[in-house]
């Protein structure tokens, strides 16, 4: 026999995904019946099928198909197929039988080249189960500090329940949403992996929340509270795309660069809009006032905060003069 | 800082009393002309119905009414009016006094509005503006030469002397046309000068009410001892008047002055520098205060001209304990619709974390240091420029930002505001605010050395 006659029989899906897949042994003068009658070779479940549709048969130059009588007959690539009528398959072809969609594929059709794996399947799975409950005690520590910072003291820990538990309600439903889109397009439900990443992403977030005003106090850099207000956007975008990334993996790259476009678009619109402000980006001035210890810059003499103040005159005069559409000076004077 | 007390925000109505000319009559009533409907009940009111009037305030009337007139603002191209006010006649050759506010649109776009006059027996004619003097809200103004015989020959009042000056108690007679509605006369007393004002300002114990802004008000002789500027809004029967001395030193200057044709900003601007230079300098020279108890000496003004209010938390307060002062001057410059200037306003809030430890604290006073107004790009102003620093006081280690935005249309005048937070100790602070809208930039780096000078540790008794 030849490698002509060994071949599958794949049923696809509307999508043209492979949904089963059927070795037939191909004999000369021993056809293969396709149909629904549980005495065929291959049995299909579709009502648009007569009991013994079509069958293959293997010939001197390899196989062919014949269509045994039906009401709907078939169709080889884009030719229809009558009732009688008998085609070759040549090594590779595409034909529809009822409403049924499959592929003839013998083993001298060559084979598309092996993908490289996106990631890692299996694993996974056990290490977000093991992450997933200490990243959620992390960050409703976290927020409990936050809750606890921000009211008096001896409020009751009942105070405390709605403020920690909507966020976290939240959290899993946003985790739930992004592992049912996953769901969508590859068929699997990785929830935990989505929770994992969104709760470490909070997690950086809450950290950062007092890490970088507490660091803008000690060293009097005002202007680090522009890169607090930068990363909220910059963050938001590189969650989504870390979980489109899990969605569809292959699409990562370009997905990184579209965000990324959207996200300086973004935020040059917010700068535009703020070309009369002092900056471009950031509060107006550093509010943070974490405990004394954490000081490090010296207090500089108040004549220095006033040369300071006096070099921005020029910067504020030219901006009063911008928009300044009356002429000043015009009154003649008696 | 988190609250503002509201003592001070019903006082600072008195600036918005300021406006009444400005406030639009009900539509109903703008679209009638001034006399017909509302005169007509009147009389008729007064015939079947004869009251018990003050025959004084008839008297007064009957003597002023020739000289009394109402100005109207209105657009150049149409015959609707964008103000109405007060003003009168002080000399023989038609010059009339009113109110800068009443006239400030005509100044600042005499090319899209315009001046006309009404006298109380319905002749109307179109006015020139001659000077202004935006310090103690004043104007002068005289009819063009078409108009001039409708004002002259019609008499003039006099000012009172300044050697006789009034006492509190004395009757004195408001007159005006408040909402367009009737010329009137209002009785009310004399009660004296506005304590803790840096411009003198006679306290008058009637009723002005919007549109009568400009209008004379005479003693019993019908001699002019002020004019109408303003009212407390939320307060009965407190108005406030001009001194008449200012309209007579505004009259004796300008009253032969070339007519106003372009925007007067430069006028305005050289006025209100003149005034900041003169406010600074007599601020400059008071010492602070000691703020009372606690950690620091804070700065807290002398109440010479400005008003001081306080507040707090509640006694039994589980977090955090504070207290608060506000001074301010109430007081204000004003130059339009949008923009009022030439006050200073100091604040502080001391606040005790004692209860709620370093960490909780060091999150609330965040917070109130982070909830601070600075102001917005506008067409009044640039948007606020701001430096800020560590700042050592005798030791004592400050954060103070100091911000600046420059008005766009008075060249060369701030808006001054500085704020302050010592950062020495872990559950205890201070939050301090100064603003100086209306300043010179020299004056800005001045006040603010001045208010930073307020500040230092509390001298152990």
């Amino acid at each position: 026999m030849s490698s002509n006659h060994k071949g599958v029989i794949e049923i696809l899906g509307r999508d043209g995904q492979v949904r089963a897949v059927f070795k037939p042994e191909l004999l000369q003068g021993q056809p293969v019946r396709i149909g629904r009658s549980p005495a065929c070779d291959i049995v299909l479940d579709d009502t648009h099928l007569a009991g013994e549709h079509a069958e293959l048969r293997a010939t001197e130059t390899g196989v062919e198909i014949a269509l045994l009588p039906s009401l709907n007959g078939g169709w080889l690539g884009d030719h229809r197929l009558k009732v009688g009528e008998s085609a070759p398959l040549g090594p590779e072809a595409n034909f529809q039988l009822g409403a049924v969609h499959m592929r003839w594929r013998s083993a001298a059709a060559p084979l598309s080249p092996e993908v490289p794996l996106a990631q890692h399947l299996h694993r996974s799975v056990p290490r977000s189960l093991w992450w997933g409950p200490l990243l959620i005690l992390l960050w409703v520590a976290l927020m409990t500090l936050d809750r606890w910072l921000a009211s008096d003291p001896g409020s009751k820990p009942i105070d405390y329940a709605w403020p920690l538990l909507k966020p976290v309600m939240l959290a899993l439903t946003w985790a739930a949403v992004w592992a049912l889109i996953t769901q969508l397009f590859q068929h699997r439900f990785p929830f935990g992996k989505h929770l994992r990443r969104v709760l470490i992403w909070l997690c950086v977030m809450e950290g950062l929340e007092y890490l970088l005003p507490g660091l803008a106090y000690a060293f009097s850099l005002p202007r680090l509270g522009a890169l607090t207000e930068l990363i909220s956007p910059a963050a938001a975008t590189f969650l989504v795309w870390w979980h489109a990334s899990l969605v569809w993996p292959r699409a990562r790259r370009s997905m990184g660069i579209a965000m990324g476009v959207l996200l300086i678009g973004g935020l040059g619109l917010s700068m535009a809009q703020r070309t009369d402000e002092q900056y471009l980006y950031g509060p107006r001035y550093l509010s943070a006032l974490p405990p004394p210890v954490l000081r490090m810059a010296k207090p500089v003499p108040p004549t220095k905060l006033l040369d300071e103040v006096r070099d921005m005159r020029g910067e504020l005069d030219q901006m009063a003069k911008k928009d300044n559409d009356t002429p000043t000076g015009s009154e003649d004077d008696d | 800082m988190r609250l503002l007390s509201l003592p001070i925000l019903v006082l600072a109505a008195l600036l918005a009393g300021s406006l009444p000319s400005r406030a639009a009559p009900p539509p109903v009533k703008q679209a009638v002309p001034a006399a017909p409907p509302t005169a007509a009940v009147a009389p008729g009111e007064a015939a079947s119905a004869p009251q018990p009037v003050s025959a004084s305030a008839r008297r007064i009337y009957d003597k002023s009414r020739n000289e009394l007139l109402q100005i109207r603002t209105l657009l150049k191209q149409a015959d609707s009016q964008a103000s109405v006010g007060s003003g009168f006649v002080v000399s023989d050759d038609g010059r009339i006094i009113t109110n800068y506010h009443v006239v400030s649109q005509f100044a600042l776009e005499p090319e899209r509005y315009r001046l006309r006059f009404s006298t109380t027996d319905g002749q109307e004619g179109a006015l020139e503006l001659l000077d202004i003097d935006a310090r103690h809200d004043l104007a002068i103004l005289r009819p063009v030469a078409a108009d001039a015989k409708l004002i002259a020959g019609r008499g003039a009042l006099q000012f009172r002397p300044r050697t006789e000056p009034l006492s509190k108690g004395d009757r004195i007679y408001s007159m005006g046309k408040p909402l367009d509605v009737a010329f009137s006369i209002v009785e009310g007393n004399y009660n004296g000068l506005v304590e803790r004002s840096f411009d003198p300002l006679i306290y008058y114990a009637g009723s002005i009410n919007a549109g009568m802004s400009g209008g004379p008000v005479v003693d019993e002789d019908g001699k002019v001892v002020g004019i109408n500027v303003s009212a407390m809004i939320l307060a009965q029967q407190m108005s406030f008047l001009v001194p008449g001395p200012f309209a007579e030193d505004l009259y004796k200057k300008s009253r032969d002055a070339k007519p106003i044709t372009t925007a007067v900003w430069s006028r305005l601007r050289d006025q209100v520098m003149a005034y900041q230079e003169e406010l600074t300098q007599a601020f400059i020279k008071q010492p602070w205060r000691s703020a009372g108890p606690g950690r620091y000496r804070l700065p807290v003004p002398q109440e010479d001209f400005m008003r001081c209010w306080g507040g707090g938390s509640a006694a039994d307060s589980k977090g955090l304990e504070y207290q608060r002062t506000q001074c301010r001057m109430e007081h204000a410059l004003y130059i339009n619709g949008s923009l009022q200037t030439g006050y200073l306003d100091v604040q502080h809030e001391n606040y005790d974390g004692s209860k709620l430890g370093a960490l909780r604290f060091a999150k609330i006073y965040s917070a109130s240091f982070r909830n601070e107004r600075m102001g917005f790009s506008n067409k009044v102003s640039t948007a606020p420029f701001c430096r800020e620093e560590f700042v050592d006081r005798d030791g004592l280690p400050l954060r103070a930002v100091v911000c600046l935005s420059a008005y766009r249309k008075l060249e060369g005048l701030y808006s001054l505001s500085v704020l302050v937070t010592t950062v020495d100790a872990s559950t205890e602070g201070a939050l301090g605010r100064f603003n100086a809208p209306g300043v010179s930039f020299d004056n800005a780096l001045k006040l603010t050395a001045h208010y930073l000078d307020g500040f230092s540790r509390a001298v152990k008794p």
